[in-house]
């Protein structure tokens, strides 16, 4: 079975929204700094509640921000097309 | 700092410091072949493991999430960090139990019979190493999924 992996923008997204602190995005979605600073390293996979509360917060839909990768980092686990 | 991480620190602390101070009671002065005789060594392993636990449910107490903070102090990561750290402590508590019970075995096997006072350290030690596996796990844990380690 591939290793399958989320990636996610919430880094470069609170940037764009206007330099966007940790904290706040924390505070709007209801959960920790930590799991904020967490996800922007990409060493926890939220749940689709908290992706869904993320999405919000940026007025964007949950897969424009986190992508689901596997092992040879193809988007979404579709092998590359070779044609 | 999470609430998760705080009492994992305080647990690594109490249950560490009430094992040591256990198994020092225990195996001082004739070990196990004395203790359950000695209603003085008993007694004091009592206290420390009460002390252990009082001071256990005191610190859980006094980092519980009050209506004035400001942040949640915990999340759904702290649950699956809790989640991870319980099926770990599980696997521990088994291996301990099975290690200390295959250890009297061994050591006993030719006597035939083995002091009562190891069920007392039996009981002691199964709490205090279960208590302080699922703090370190839970350190480890949440280790592995911090972004500031």
């Amino acid at each position: 079975m591939a290793k399958e992996k989320i990636h996610n923008h919430i880094r470069k997204l609170r940037f764009e929204q206007g330099e966007m602190t940790q904290q706040e995005l924390s505070d709007q979605c209801g959960c920790t700094r930590q799991t904020i600073i967490a996800l922007e390293q990409e060493k926890y996979t939220p749940s689709l509640i908290l992706a869904i509360k993320i999405a919000k917060v940026f007025g964007k839909t949950v897969d424009e921000i986190f992508q689901l990768l596997d092992d040879g980092n193809s988007e979404e686990g579709i092998p590359r097309d070779s044609g | 700092m999470t609430q998760t991480k705080i009492r994992a620190r305080y647990g690594v602390g109490i249950w560490g410091l009430a094992g040591a101070a256990f198994g020092l009671v225990f195996f001082l002065d004739g070990g196990a072949a004395t203790y359950a005789e000695d209603s003085i060594r008993m007694g004091i392993a009592s206290v420390i493991i009460a002390v252990g636990f009082i001071g256990y449910f005191s610190m859980i107490y006094l980092t519980r999430e009050k209506s004035n903070d400001k942040a949640p102090i915990k999340d759904e990561r702290d649950l699956e960090i809790a989640r991870q750290a319980n099926e770990i402590t599980l696997v521990a508590v088994l291996g301990f139990i099975y290690a200390v019970c295959i250890g009297l075995f061994l050591g006993y096997e030719t006597a035939g019979s083995l002091p009562v006072g190891w069920m007392w350290f039996l009981a002691y030690a199964t709490s205090c190493f279960g208590l302080l596996a699922q703090a370190v796990a839970t350190l480890a844990t949440h280790r592995k999924m911090s972004g500031n380690g």
